[in-house]
């Protein structure tokens, strides 16, 4: 889901170093494009997809150490085509491709977020992905499954690192018939995107001085496509939240600029047994309840929400286990988004239930539409 | 105190020539040195920041100690190493643009993803549409960014096609972009970027990178490896902004002590107008005393005078030295941007420090040029006028202990010169204290000249010729000054003249026995490092492939590093260059060492390293190769003009079993007997000029360039000896001026006493030639002696080559016309006043 702004952050980080104007909105051409339905095939499709213009692979999930601190942490990998035509050329700096790693931890006991990036293209081994099986790297940041589907991540950024082992509980859910999940109204306005929603989670985690052996739950997603974002959306609320009773919500709100919510926001909620339901527009309710101005940036985000879904008489309140968990590049792109650890609570008819999970909150930062 | 200051003033105001003189003698003195200050400190300034830019804000760099370039594939390892918190790949090297590819635009291909720790890049405007898209800088090989006010000085916007060369490769690209380098102070005024994919393409460096840069802040200061492969080291950045520095300091240092002579010459002009000055006001300064003006009032004042002047001219000297700025900036730029990195436009920075010390030297000198006036002046008793007589005893009576000090004073440059150290300052030391010496020993030389002259000079222009040249010991006080000011002027260009011709000379020889091949290829882009432009292949290989050619000599230059100094390594093939040329072997002999490079691992190194490094014949001499450190032997050394950093010479069999680098930076091509060169240059020429962009040749042609090179490199050394014969000039009027203006009332009895107009006149000629004839005589004779310390001391110890010693009696002669010339000049003026005085007036005076 959170493609389109992903795609934004590795463009804008060009522009950064490159100093170079953006065509965001070229069409695309020679691409593949998310139409029909996928033949999924695993662990082969954990691997790239070569021939679609955007991929990414995104973990997050909220962990606890031994000591009782509480944890949040993302890992996100983006491969990025440059160009749909061959190209013939003799430097092997001179790929097709880019790949860009988004690190952050939040130290939500202490009350701290910490973030990092790292760009590389696959060049000389700095970068790459297999087409078989789940096995990503950039730089030093790197996701590997093993036979046994066994996930191991590693990742370090500016003052923190984390090697975590993840553990697969229910198999890969798609989102939406065939893995297509429609972002707009024309055919091929969609990407193929599945979601690994329980991973059992061990390993450690290093946070300046400090070392902590964590254990938690954690989410994948996996989303490949050549779409672009309509030019109506202004932004996304998007959630991944697992619940007390062992089951999974995946809620995203595309958000007009004319305001309302655009008619291809949705979900998918997973029940225990690893069965799984699509979410149209009107199958949930997501109302803000309040805001939190961010310091860095002066955008006003919502923090915390009333998500209900009536059908299955779910009633939740979201709230951010640290206020400020705002990703920003140094304030020169001026492209930030708002990316944290969540909990939950509240009933599915007279049960009790609680649970975690991660937002993700785009398009409040002044100006952005503008400059694009 | 105050009324006395202000007729000092009026005194300054109304011998308007006199001051006029010596302050133009200050300004000049002064002018010169901030020149050459102004102009080294602005191109260092300029460079530092290029660097900056360059650098950006690596602390380390790994980069080949085999003087080539880095396997790419190291680049994962480099970055994986502990304690480096971020890499860099840069590749760096150089486009000429322009119709004769004279402007140069240093290029750095980089990763843009890598960057950001290093360096920010700034766009001048996001105009949309106007620039390409991030995509294709990467995507297309053509794409470069350039900065903007080498863009602005081309008319150059985004999307405009941009021609150029890539050393011999003709290069067509798009300027994707303007960017201003993110750097506090300026600098990259010349600068483009591209991808490093494109860089290593456009400049045939694919899988190669020039150096890799490191944020490791926890490395050391010093040289490393880190167990990385045996020909990388690690350094940190600011050694290359180190070797510039060494580079220019000591440019600086030589015409530093060039430019004080100037000074030294214009300080014996306010010696004379001070001392001119006390003498005139003796009266005046007697009264002053006797209504109650203490000695050191006195002294002050005339301190005071010469602290005016100096501070007058020093201000004039700053703006008169912004001005030869102008030329001096472009030679030592120009010295910068060949030997190490293009600087592009360079403006003049004038720093408070530069003002100071422009002002430093500039009433320094007057302050010390007026010490004895002053004293003198103090030492004035209430009671007396003191007449010129009393002056000329007093001088009589110092003149031995002038001498005196002119003997210790070259005793002194004598040791400096003979000293074992290799010391530049000692060296220059040694010829200002030469210069000092022999000033000081004028007034007694001059004496004695006379006194041996006299009987010459009565047989050849009879009793009046006599009674001008003994003016000159009578008033030995005033033209003593003027004749040391005169021969410092002459002995200064004498010695550098002479050095300059010599050194020319030898090159000339030098040239004439090494450049033997008939015609010379090379890439026609010019490259800042020397070492990174190749010709290509095809073209070596149509080259050798020509009916025309008997052999041909493969030539290849890097840089290299030997004990810690910079030294060129090239390989040739010296079966084709010693078919013809005689090297001049210092230790060794040609045909030893021919047999001993064919067969093995030797090199012949240059007479320059060798003063360098201090290896001799038969040593091993330790050089980086790719696959680690391996001793050479020395099997000769040799006499080399070409690089002032040294030499090594191997043959190109060794450098291919060493190096395995095929790639050629420019070939020599011997031809058949009975081809006619100059023909097949222009048959080549046509050949190559629609593929590849080349500098072809002849052998005279390369011989006319190398001198007209070194022509231009020593262009602002005639410079400065003009602008010091104009203070020189500028000081024998102003004695002369002043020796006749006191004489006047002598000089009105000598008419009264019947001697002729006629008389006079040849009285007055033959005692400003015969001061000039002096000056020259003592001048040569000091030149002679400063060109040999010149010659033998400070470039053998700043660039470690020796000079053959020529004699150039032409200069010998300007000197001698020269200095008559000035005298002859400087006469004029006063002679004009005299004649329009009438007897009675003159009688009148005082």
């Amino acid at each position: 889901m959170a493609t389109g702004r992903r795609i934004l952050t590795v463009v804008l980080t060009f522009v950064l170093m490159l100093a170079s104007d953006v065509k965001l909105h070229c069409e695309p051409t020679g691409f593949k494009r998310a139409i029909e339905p996928w033949a999924w095939k695993f662990p082969k499709d954990h691997g790239q997809h070569p021939g679609f213009q955007t991929e990414w692979w995104y973990f997050t999930g909220n962990l606890r150490s031994e000591s009782k601190r509480d944890f949040g942490y993302q890992f996100t990998i983006f491969r990025r085509s440059l160009t749909d035509k061959p190209m013939d050329r003799a430097s092997a700096w001179a790929t097709p491709d880019v790949y860009l790693c988004h690190l952050a931890v939040t130290d939500i006991s202490g009350g701290r977020f910490m973030h990092s990036e790292v760009a590389r293209r696959p060049a000389l081994g700095l970068a790459g992905a297999s087409t078989e099986t789940l096995n990503v790297w950039v730089g030093a940041n790197v996701v590997r499954m093993d036979d046994s589907t066994n996930i191991k991540l590693q990742g370090s950024g500016d003052g923190f690192r984390f090697e975590l082992y993840l553990h697969p509980k229910k198999d890969p859910i798609l989102n939406g018939p065939g893995g297509v999940d429609k972002k707009g109204p024309e055919p091929g306005d969609a990407s193929y995107y599945y979601s690994m929603t329980r991973l059992e989670t061990t390993g450690t985690l290093f946070v300046g001085e400090e070392e902590a052996v964590v254990h938690g739950t954690s989410w994948m997603d996996h989303e490949f496509g050549s779409n672009q974002l309509p030019k109506n959306v202004q932004g996304w609320d998007w959630f991944s939240i697992q619940l007390s009773d062992s089951t999974e919500l995946m809620i995203y709100q595309l958000r007009l600029k004319q305001g309302g919510a655009a008619r291809e926001s949705g979900g998918t909620v997973v029940n225990s047994d690893g069965t799984s339901e699509w979410l149209q527009r009107g199958d949930f309710v997501l109302e803000p309840l309040k805001t939190w101005k961010s310091p860095a940036t002066g955008a006003v985000y919502p923090a915390g929400w009333k998500l209900g879904i009536p059908s299955r008489k779910l009633e939740l309140k979201v709230t951010p286990r640290v206020a400020d968990q705002e990703l920003h590049s140094a304030g020169t792109t001026g492209v930030s988004y708002w990316e944290g650890a969540i909990e939950v609570e509240g009933n599915s008819g007279d049960r009790k239930l609680s649970g975690s999970g991660y937002g993700e909150l785009t398009g409040y930062v002044e100006g952005m539409s503008g400059r694009l | 105190m105050r009324l006395f200051l202000f007729l000092n003033l009026h005194f300054m105001v109304r011998k308007r020539l006199q001051t006029c003189l010596c302050l133009a003698g200050i300004a000049l003195g002064v002018a010169v040195v901030v020149g050459i200050d102004a102009a080294s400190q602005s191109a260092l300034i300029s460079f530092r920041r290029n660097v900056d830019v360059i650098a950006g804000k690596a602390t380390h760099q790994v980069v080949a100690a085999d003087g080539g370039d880095l396997d790419e594939r190291l680049f994962p390892t480099v970055e994986r190493l502990a304690g480096v918190s971020a890499a860099a790949p840069v590749v760096e090297d150089t486009l000429s643009i322009g119709e004769r590819g004279s402007d140069l635009l240093p290029v750095l291909g980089i990763d843009p993803f890598l960057e950001a720790p290093f360096r920010v890049f700034t766009q001048r405007s996001p105009v949309r549409g106007e620039t390409g898209n991030a995509n294709d800088f990467l995507v297309s090989a053509d794409k470069i960014l350039i900065s903007q006010p080498f863009a602005d000085r081309h008319g150059l916007k985004a999307g405009d096609k941009l021609e150029a060369l890539a050393g011999a490769k003709r290069a067509a690209l798009t300027v994707a972009g303007l960017f201003r380098p993110d750097v506090e102070h300026g600098g990259g005024e010349a600068l483009a970027v591209m991808d490093i994919a494109s860089a290593q393409e456009l400049f045939g460096k694919v899988g190669r990178l020039d150096r890799i840069d490191l944020l490791s802040p926890g490395f050391a200061n010093g040289e490393g490896n880190r167990g990385l492969p045996p020909n990388v080291r690690i350094e940190p950045s600011t050694t290359r902004t180190a070797h510039v520095e060494a580079m220019v300091r000591s440019f600086q240092l030589n015409l530093f002590a060039l430019s004080l002579l100037a000074v030294f010459v214009g300080a014996f002009l306010i010696y004379n107008t001070l001392t001119f000055s006390v003498i005139q006001r003796r009266r005046q300064i007697g009264i002053m005393r006797c209504v109650g003006m203490t000695r050191g009032q006195v002294g002050a004042l005339f301190l005071t005078e010469a602290l005016l002047m100096g501070l007058l001219g020093s201000l004039l000297g700053i703006g008169l030295g912004l001005l030869l700025t102008r030329y001096t900036l472009g030679a030592v730029a120009g010295t910068i941007s060949t030997l190490f990195m293009p600087l592009g436009e360079t403006s003049v920075s004038l720093s408070p420090l530069m003002v100071a010390k422009g002002v430093v030297v500039g009433v320094g000198a007057s302050l010390a040029a007026a010490l004895v006036p002053s004293y003198e002046a103090s030492h004035v008793p209430p009671n007396a006028a003191m007449t010129h007589t009393e002056a000329e005893v007093k001088m009589q009576r110092w003149t031995p202990g002038f001498a005196a000090g002119g003997a210790v004073s070259l005793a002194v440059s004598l040791l400096l010169a003979l000293w074992p150290t290799r010391n530049i300052a000692l060296g220059l030391a040694s010829a200002f204290a030469l210069s000092i010496g022999f000033a000081l020993l004028c007034p007694l030389i001059s004496v004695l000249l006379v006194k041996l002259s006299t009987p010459l000079v009565q047989s050849v222009g009879g009793i009046i010729a006599v009674l001008g040249v003994r003016n000159i010991v009578g008033s030995l006080s005033r033209t003593g000054p003027a004749i040391a000011a005169l021969m410092t002027a002459l002995s200064m260009m004498v010695g550098v003249g002479l050095m300059v011709q010599s050194f020319r000379e030898s090159l000339v020889e030098w040239i004439g026995y090494t450049i033997k091949a008939d015609i010379y290829v090379a890439p026609a882009g010019r490259s800042a490092q020397r070492n990174i432009s190749y010709l290509p292949e095809d073209v070596v290989k149509s080259l050798s492939g020509l009916p025309q050619v008997q052999t041909a000599d493969y030539f290849r230059l890097i840089r290299t590093t030997v004990n810690g100094h910079i030294a060129n390594l090239s390989s040739v093939e010296f079966d084709a260059v010693f078919s013809r040329a005689r090297y001049r072997f210092l230790q060794g002999t040609q045909s030893e060492a021919h047999a001993a490079l064919r067969s093995g691992d030797s090199v012949i190194i240059s007479e320059t390293l060798q003063a360098a490094i201090g290896l001799k014949l038969g040593d091993s001499i330790p050089i980086t190769t790719p696959s680690g450190k391996i001793g050479f032997r020395i099997a000769g050394v040799y006499r080399d003009y070409s690089a002032d950093g040294g030499t090594i010479l191997m043959d190109r069999s060794a450098w291919l079993r060493h190096w395995k680098d095929p790639r050629v930076s420019s070939v020599a091509l011997y031809l058949k007997p009975g081809v006619d060169a100059e023909k097949l240059v222009a048959e080549l020429r046509g050949m190559f000029s629609s593929t590849v962009g080349l500098t072809i040749r002849s052998n005279a042609a390369l011989r006319g360039e190398i001198i007209s090179i070194f022509d231009s490199t020593f262009a602002i050394t005639y410079v400065m000896q003009l602008l010091t014969l104009i203070v020189a000039v500028c000081g024998i009027m102003s004695a002369l001026l002043a020796l006749l203006l006191e004489r006047t009332r002598e000089l009105g009895t000598l008419r009264s006493v019947g001697m002729t107009r006629r008389q006079l006149t040849t009285m007055l000629f033959v005692e400003s030639g015969a001061m000039g004839i002096i000056a020259s005589l003592v001048g040569i004779g000091s030149g002679i002696l400063l060109a040999a310390v010149l010659i033998y001391v400070v470039n053998v110890r700043s660039f470690g080559w020796t000079i053959q010693f020529h004699w150039f009696p032409g200069l010998f002669v300007l000197a001698i016309g020269l200095a008559v010339l000035a005298a002859f000049t400087a006469t004029l003026h006063p002679m004009w006043r005299l004649r329009r005085m009438s007897l009675a007036s003159a009688l009148r005076e005082e």
